[in-house]
């Protein structure tokens, strides 16, 4: 999920017209390593079966039939059908919409909160604001994962929201940790002292110096947790927390597939290969742009 | 008053500046000591003038330069701006006042902000003008600092070491300082380019008036630019007098021994026989007592170990702290 907005720092003065930011974005992708390229092409695959794919599903993804029950692969039922006799392709497609767009956006929202709380951290790293925020972030890290998710439903409750939200709070103390960690090395060069010189407030210092320079860093930690945070989206939804039947979700879909799993093992495998291939593809991604986003190779 | 010839009434000056850092140690943070970084640090500068402070790593010439410009607060003392303590003056106006230029070009600018953007921040923040104005002077300092105009939308990146200095004293100069607070703007370049960019400074000095506090560890640099020098050692100024006079007839045996070591750009003068210093810079946690020289001096008496030198005139302004100058 590294957008090009990101990517298009060192490129000069942008070519006017449409075609201008998928023309940088083709040439960046094809300065990756082929493994980048490859993970970009799986991410791009997903991405667009999330966004596109609900709108050409074949079949309804929640009609039920049950003299189609356990079907094999077919011509009508590509992936089968599942136990209810829903059609586990069209599930798949719209499951991925609902698992990656609410853990993007989760993360998305954990990674805004976090990343300024880190860097205010950071900034005031002499004094108790910083102690205060360590201190709290220390006491959210030692829920894991999982079990934070399971508590902020258990507060706010079931439905697809709150899960997201769940996610959220779960990554910020790692948010916050990373960010801070990033801009203690910033805060003491110079040119955070130069801002200060010019009369920079501390606010125009952690948002203008502070903030673009973490933003490599956290864009491609983020994107990498986004695997993460698939699994818990899936744990969750597979605990029966997440997602609430019979709206499709990939971990949702995996505990459906359980009771049938020795008669029919597609509808839960075929989940399991979606979340292995999309964190296969975030990895590559992630691996294959570290070299070009950092700007320390570029500099010397 | 530390001066030989101030010129005018000083522009900005120091009283008897302090800066102690505490050091703390186990889970409690119990302060175990005191780094007298800076222990009584009194100089001046005129308007227009050059004041060069000298002195080995760790001697606190950075400390002194950073409390000048109010990075830092002191620990006692007091700095004065027109003779003003900056303590009661509004933080804004001190802003447009003292600049600094900082020692790395490259840490010294951030790697996320166009030229351009550094230069304009300044002007951005303390609301001068309106865009096109800013713009063009933007610009103009670009041009007055070497840079050409298309170097605007450029980032630090693309520039060299003495191009990237160039950009930092722009933008230092963005607000039309009356002082300028030099740390060591050339130890990190190259002896070709370190000669272009005090050349700069020298030439905006005149053009503009502005002052500067010179701090270096190369007495050359320090010579060819500076008015007056200071020398400091483990936190205290040892010498203070006119480049001439100090360079010509050092008084205090640390600055003989510092000029014996440095090549002079004068080739008609008579090297002395060399001094040696022996050991360390004394930890500033534990300074020696009496003279903070005397475990060092070659020329120390017994009560160079017990008494504190007065730092005092010496003939003509001729400021050192010895008891044997």
């Amino acid at each position: 999920m590294i957008s090009s907005q990101n990517l298009n720092y060192d490129v000069p003065a942008p070519k006017s017209g449409l075609l201008a930011l998928p023309i940088k974005f083709y040439k960046r992708v094809r300065s990756l390593p082929m493994s980048g390229q490859i993970g970009v092409l799986i991410l791009i695959f997903v991405l667009g079966t999330a966004l596109i794919g609900p709108l050409l599903v074949p079949h309804d993804p929640v009609s039920q039939s049950l003299i189609n029950r356990n079907k094999g692969f077919s011509a009508e039922h590509w992936f089968g059908t599942d136990a209810f006799g829903r059609d586990v392709f069209s599930r798949l497609v719209v499951g991925t919409r609902h698992t990656i767009l609410l853990t993007s956006s989760a993360l998305l929202l954990s990674a805004g909160l976090g990343i300024l709380i880190g860097l205010v951290a950071a900034y005031n790293r002499s004094n108790w604001v910083d102690s205060l925020i360590c201190w709290t972030m220390d006491i959210l890290l030692t829920f894991p994962m999982v079990i934070m998710g399971v508590v902020v439903v258990a507060i706010l409750g079931q439905g697809t929201l709150n899960v997201g939200i769940a996610i959220a709070v779960a990554f910020l103390p790692r948010m916050v940790r990373m960010s801070r960690g990033v801009a203690l090395t910033l805060v003491t060069s110079e040119f955070v002292e130069a801002a200060r010189a010019i009369g920079a407030s501390p606010s125009r210092i952690v948002i203008r110096h502070l903030l673009p320079n973490v933003m490599i860093e956290m864009s491609s930690i983020s994107t990498l947790w986004l695997a993460t945070a698939i699994k818990t989206e899936t744990s969750l939804s597979f605990l029966g927390l997440g997602v609430q039947p019979p709206t499709p979700s990939w971990g949702l879909m995996v505990r459906e597939g359980l009771s049938t799993l020795y008669i029919n093992a597609w509808p839960s495998l075929l989940p399991v290969i979606a979340i292995f291939i999309t964190i296969i593809g975030l990895n590559l991604v992630v691996d294959g742009t570290q070299d070009s986003l950092n700007p320390h190779t570029k500099d010397h | 008053m530390t001066s030989t010839e101030i010129k005018g009434a000083p522009i900005l000056e120091s009283t008897d500046l302090k800066k102690h850092f505490a050091v703390r140690k186990g889970f409690f943070q119990r302060v175990t000591g005191q780094v007298q970084a800076v222990d009584g640090v009194s100089l001046s500068v005129a308007p227009g003038e050059t004041l060069g402070i000298v002195g080995e790593s760790g001697c606190g010439k950075s400390t002194v330069g950073r409390m000048l410009t109010r990075l830092l607060d002191p620990t006692a003392g007091e700095v004065r701006l027109r003779g003003v303590n900056v303590a009661d003056v509004q933080e804004d106006n001190l802003r447009r006042d003292v600049q600094i230029i900082f020692q790395d070009p490259y840490s010294s600018l951030n790697p996320r902000m166009t030229a351009g953007e550094i230069v304009i921040e300044p002007l951005i923040i303390h609301k001068i003008g309106t865009p096109e104005e800013r713009k063009a002077r933007t610009e103009d300092l670009f041009r007055r600092v070497g840079l050409r105009a298309s170097d605007i939308s450029k980032l630090p990146s693309e520039f060299s070491g003495g191009q990237r200095q160039r950009i930092g004293i722009a933008r230092a100069l963005a607000l039309n300082p009356s002082v300028i607070i030099c740390d060591e703007p050339v130890s990190a370049l190259d002896a070709s380019i370190q000669a272009q960019v005090v050349n700069l400074l020298m030439d905006l000095q005149k053009e503009l008036g502005i002052a500067y506090v010179f701090i270096a560890h190369d007495l050359s640099i320090v010579y060819h630019i500076s008015h007056r020098v200071a020398v400091m050692y483990l936190g205290k100024i040892v010498e203070l007098a006119d480049r001439a006079s100090l360079y010509s007839n050092p008084k205090h045996p640390y600055t003989q021994a510092l000029l014996s070591a440095v090549p002079l750009p004068d080739p008609t003068r008579e090297r002395g026989e060399r001094t040696l210093l022996e050991g360390d810079l004394p930890s500033p946690v534990n300074p020696p007592s009496g003279c903070r020289f005397h475990t060092r001096c070659p020329v120390a008496v017994s009560r160079c170990k017990t008494d504190v030198p007065e730092f005092r005139d010496a003939g003509k302004g001729h400021m050192v702290a010895c008891h044997l100058a």
